[in-house]
């Protein structure tokens, strides 16, 4: 470690934010809320905005297959962890891996100095 | 906000996948400008969190649940292109290995949560901070409002794909502006909360270095090229 933040290893960083990620993953997405979303419940709500009976309408729009749709509908909500393990670990190496595929096409500027401002 | 298959005309996705494959070239090429080296791993580090954060869905009221998008977040932190790369990525793996947001919306749902909050997010923090003062209080009050008026605009373009371009009625438009103005202040306080985290601990790996507060040390915010 040195003196300036713009010298310091970026692995620390890199580490717990990657350790923080599959926690939330893994461990809190098992207590995500299984409500529709907003965009579910517009559909929903719209859909029931003129029905005679409204309160069955939002019953019966809820239970529609079109409206489901969840980080888990591959692998089923018993494996959780295992979605949040597989995505947060795929997402982390495409996102890099293309950037350094960027690297290596020669593009990226080898400094400190980040983005160019516009 | 993940817009499933069959929610919008044949023609809308068409449209809106050829401009979304357009915007993800053009980010590809624009990264080249706007990356260093040193901050590749965070790129990785950025998607795999939002994607890990998408998953935690909280209730927000009338039995409606919402989570973070993350496209203003990723912005505010590496420049439009950048960002915009970063989130399509989440949306990339979440269609393709998780039929979350359906493939044939893959184009629609990135202009909706990754061009337009992450490339106008951008600039209007830019102009947002441009106007106030160098304060940690103005930076970070800003990230806010401008997360939170990112979902709202999010949420009227993907009511004119599935409203407009789609089957849905228009009654559709404002509920979703309505709701979404609420899911908009969720947005805001994980996106402040980030980017207050990263502020205290490596301000450096931010971008819109000549935006940071004055208390940063002046190396780095004299850092922009």
């Amino acid at each position: 470690m040195t003196g300036s933040a713009g010298q310091r290893s970026i692995v620390p960083f890199v580490v717990v934010g990657l350790a923080i990620a599959l926690l939330i993953g893994m461990v809190v997405s098992n207590f995500a809320a299984s409500t529709p979303d907003a965009l579910q419940r517009s559909i929903i709500n719209s859909a029931c905005r003129d029905a005679p009976d409204k309160e069955a309408c939002l019953l019966e729009q809820e239970g529609k297959p079109v409206l489901e749709i969840a980080p888990s509908a591959l692998l089923g909500n018993q494996v959780t962890w295992l979605s949040g393990l597989v995505g947060v670990l795929a997402t982390f190496a495409i996102g890099a891996g293309l950037v350094v595929l960027l690297r290596l096409s020669g593009g990226l500027s080898s400094g400190t100095t980040g983005h160019r401002v516009e | 906000m993940h817009i499933p298959d069959g929610l919008m005309y044949p023609a809308t996705a068409a449209a809106t996948g050829v401009v979304g494959a357009g915007a993800v070239a053009y980010a590809l090429k624009k990264s080249r400008e706007e990356l260093d080296e040193k901050r590749i791993p965070v790129v990785g580090l950025t998607a795999a969190f939002i994607f890990a954060a998408q998953m935690v869905t909280v209730p927000v009221a009338g039995g409606t649940s919402a989570h973070l998008l993350g496209g203003t977040m990723a912005g505010i932190m590496f420049g439009p292109w950048v960002g915009t790369l970063v989130v399509s990525v989440v949306y990339l793996v979440q269609a393709v290995g998780f039929a979350d947001g359906g493939i044939t919306a893959l184009g629609a749902n990135i202009l909706c949560m990754g061009v337009l909050p992450a490339v106008g997010g951008y600039y209007f923090f830019r102009a947002l901070t441009g106007l106030l003062p160098r304060t940690r209080v103005a930076y970070l009050g800003s990230v806010a409002v401008t997360s939170w008026l990112s979902i709202v605009a999010a949420s009227a373009l993907a009511s004119v794909f599935i409203a407009i371009g789609g089957p849905l009625p228009l009654a559709a438009f404002p509920i979703m502006i309505g709701i979404h103005a609420l899911v908009g202040v969720l947005e805001a306080v994980i996106s402040t909360s980030v980017i207050a985290a990263v502020l205290s601990t490596r301000p450096d790996l931010l971008a819109n270095k000549d935006r940071l507060p004055s208390s940063v040390p002046a190396p780095i915010r004299e850092e922009a090229a």
